[in-house]
């Protein structure tokens, strides 16, 4: 069974149910591996609301909650030299935000792990930008992209 | 058992293996389905198995509008 490397944007989406979950919920029946940036990423976006008053703090602390059971599912990759090094080495190549590059950097050296026991990896994200980027990077079939949802 | 074996149908897996995984998931154990294969990169492993339906659950006890989370996810990766 192949790993697939979930960007935050995917488990953003499938933790709030938004639009056409097919591809993600794909991802987490399988190995799902996702950066430990992620553990970060999705309380500062829940918190961020709760900042504008789009939701109070008791709901932005069960939404916390409910983000990290299902970050409990999946495999935590560290952010670790050689995941920096590689973010760097894909911003070199291509138009990407810092976090992105974290998240692409991970798939990157988890693909190369991978690689070495004659396995491949899949990453799926619902950031268009980073799609296009990931697909240059592993090849478009390697890729899923959960849709807009509006 | 139908739940049982619409599993199967969606993860593509026999409904032996489903019921297995169902099993070790009400055990609060996570399948062993490859991720010890990911070896060092692992800072956490996976505490059990995603169950679409048990989120599900989660989710609406939140009593939460659950939308417009991907736009704070852009605010919080620098775009305004």
């Amino acid at each position: 069974m192949s790993v697939t490397v979930v960007d935050s944007s995917a488990i953003l989406r499938l933790c709030f149910a938004e639009g056409d979950l097919k591809l993600a919920e794909q991802a987490m029946h399988g190995v799902a591996a996702v950066s430990e940036l992620a553990a970060v990423e999705l309380p500062c976006a829940i918190h961020a609301r709760c900042h504008r008053g789009e939701l109070t703090q008791v709901q932005a602390a069960r939404l916390v909650a409910l983000a990290q059971s299902l970050l409990g599912t999946t495999a935590r990759i560290a952010v670790s030299r050689a995941v920096l090094r590689e973010a760097v080495s894909v911003a070199q190549q291509h138009l990407v935000r810092a976090l992105d590059a974290i998240h692409l950097g991970t798939a990157v050296v988890t693909a190369r792990q991978q690689r070495r026991r004659g396995a491949t990896i899949r990453f799926c994200t619902a950031d268009v930008r980073q799609a296009e980027v990931a697909r240059a990077l592993f090849g478009d079939d390697r890729v899923d992209f959960v849709p807009p949802y509006r | 058992m139908d739940r049982l074996r619409e599993k199967s149908r969606v993860e593509g897996r026999s409904l032996n293996d489903a019921a297995v995984a169902a099993l070790a998931s009400g055990l609060g154990a996570a399948r062993d389905d490859g991720w010890r294969s990911l070896g060092s990169l692992v800072s956490v492993p996976p505490e059990r198995a995603y169950d679409p339906a048990e989120f599900a659950k989660l989710r609406a006890a939140t009593g939460a509008c659950l939308s417009g989370f991907m736009a704070a996810l852009d605010w919080v990766r620098g775009e305004p």
